[in-house]
């Protein structure tokens, strides 16, 4: 019972130092809380970069809508093994300088108020393997021939043959150097030549004449061999191409993949619209099979795209004369992970 | 007059007392714990952010995956070498207690391997290496990792001592 003022005095001030002792005791803790799930934060981090960069980008071996099931599970453990919220998002920054933010996954519960911790990882996909991969790609299924006869005389002629080599890291960038060389047979085993060429950003074209005496052949069989930059020899490998009767000069390379300045390219930063030349369907294949029957142009919130080899399938409306193959590449670029970490207060 | 005194006297008293009690506990709680605490995140970083030496004797302990390459050695933070788990299992206490926690200070790690087909960590752990005891003043850290073969596992490094 309280009946002189001083007694209130002292009582106040009694419970303000309660109050001051378990204010400070509070802070202590929630300074070592903090520091504690900084920690947690980081390593989660770590493990969402490992998934992206080893299982999503190199081996290609979950596609990116699992990937982003998987970062909500590991969202759902973490909560319920430490109670902490988690939020992950990514950035895709690009080598001008520009970033595009991508919210993967987060806990799936109300968003708790609390301290908020952010760690970023940035994750530059890169194998460390010097393993090189390679293959030649045929720009048509099949080229034209045709065959000509002047008394006894018989020779063919066909449109120009041309392949691309590409090579490629476990990483999926490009292999720098090498040299290329492709010898053509016909299927009635004459030579129609060898032609090479050095491989410049993991890619380059071969074109070689077609024509001889004789009849006309109805396929081609095709020898490739890859030399890497430091002297690597590969098997030789070989693949045979379809002839078919047609006007040679009724169709040339006019199909094309083309930058915005309509140049010829097969590099393109990730979120660039790749346009067509004489051409405005095209298919996708990859060394990573989750990607297909996308259409021109690429969309740049599709983040599941990595920098490739790519190979274009590409086609003007439905004329199937005017198919042809062309490999490019994503050029690479950088990917910030985020991860935030409320842990909830009081 | 002599209330007032009285008042007053008493009033500094509980004031100097009162700043002396909640200096002495936040000096106490940063002094015991801290320290601890400290240790525990240093014990974390070397354990999993670090791909240590394990061709000297005795080694120095690191369990993180690293590559040599081209460009020079890239080291994979919490991701876990299964083979150099496999080494800090076979070293006794003695051993990794110097390599991680110079001073009195007792640590355990434990691994809870995650459970694909149940979705979650188990109750029990999978894994448990280093002290049976722990002491009251301890700090705890929770962690994820990776091993190299992919399994997603829950880390819990206990420091206690000091």
């Amino acid at each position: 019972m309280i009946s002189e003022p001083i007694e209130a005095v002292i009582a106040v001030v009694l419970v303000t130092i309660a109050l001051a002792t378990v204010i400070t005791y509070m802070r202590v803790i929630t300074r070592q809380e903090i520091v504690s799930e900084r920690v947690l934060a980081r390593s989660v981090a770590s493990v969402l970069a490992d998934l992206y960069a080893r299982d999503f980008v190199m081996y290609g071996n979950i596609s990116f809508q699992e990937f982003r099931n998987k970062v909500g599970e590991i969202c759902s453990l973490t909560w319920k093994r430490t109670g902490v919220w988690v939020n992950v998002s990514m950035y895709m920054i690009f080598l001008n300088g520009t970033e595009v933010e991508f919210q993967v996954n987060s806990t799936k519960v109300p968003r708790p108020q609390g301290d908020k911790i952010i760690v970023m990882v940035p994750v530059m996909p890169r194998s460390a393997s010097s393993e090189i991969h390679w293959y030649c790609l045929s720009y048509r299924d099949s080229y034209y021939v045709q065959q000509h006869s002047v008394g006894a005389i018989t020779w063919w002629e066909g449109e120009t043959a041309r392949f691309y080599f590409v090579a490629y890291g476990e990483d999926g960038l490009p292999i720098q150097g090498g040299h290329a060389q492709v010898t053509v047979y016909t299927n009635l085993g004459e030579l129609v030549g060898t032609e090479g060429a050095n491989l410049v950003n993991g890619m380059c074209k071969i074109a070689m004449t077609m024509g001889g005496s004789g009849p006309a052949p109805t396929k081609i069989h095709v020898f490739a061999n890859y030399t890497g930059p430091n002297g690597e020899s590969f098997p030789t490998r070989s693949f045979w191409v379809d002839l078919e009767s047609g006007d040679p000069y009724s169709r040339g390379e006019q199909h094309l993949i083309v930058n915005e300045t309509a140049q010829e390219d097969h590099h393109f930063y990730a979120g660039e619209t790749i346009y067509g030349r004489t051409a405005n369907r095209m298919n996708l294949t990859s060394i990573r099979d989750f990607l297909k029957d996308l259409s021109l142009p690429l969309p740049i919130n599709n983040i599941s795209l990595a920098q490739g080899p790519y190979n274009a399938s590409i086609i003007n409306g439905f004329d199937t004369s005017s198919r042809a193959n062309v490999p490019f590449f994503i050029f690479p670029y950088t990917v910030r992970i985020e991860v935030e970490v409320i842990a909830p207060r009081g | 007059m002599k209330q007032i005194i009285a008042f007053i006297v008493s009033t500094l008293i509980l004031s100097v007392y009162g700043t002396y009690a909640v200096l002495q506990l936040k000096t106490l709680s940063t002094k015991v714990n801290e320290a601890v605490e400290h240790r525990a995140d240093l014990v974390v970083r070397q354990l999993l952010e670090n791909s240590g030496n394990w061709s000297v004797s005795p080694p120095s302990i690191g369990l993180a995956v690293s590559e040599e390459g081209q460009a020079g050695k890239f080291v994979y933070p919490y991701v876990i070498d299964v083979n150099k788990l496999s080494q800090l299992i076979s070293l006794n206490y003695s051993t990794l207690r110097a390599s991680l926690s110079p001073g009195d200070y007792d640590v355990r790690i434990v691994f809870y391997y995650y459970n694909e087909s149940s979705g979650s960590f188990p109750e029990s752990p999978s894994l448990v290496i280093g002290s049976s005891i722990i002491g009251e003043i301890r700090a705890t850290r929770h962690v994820l990792a990776r091993l190299s073969n992919g399994t997603l596992c829950e880390v819990r490094v206990i420091v206690s001592g000091g």
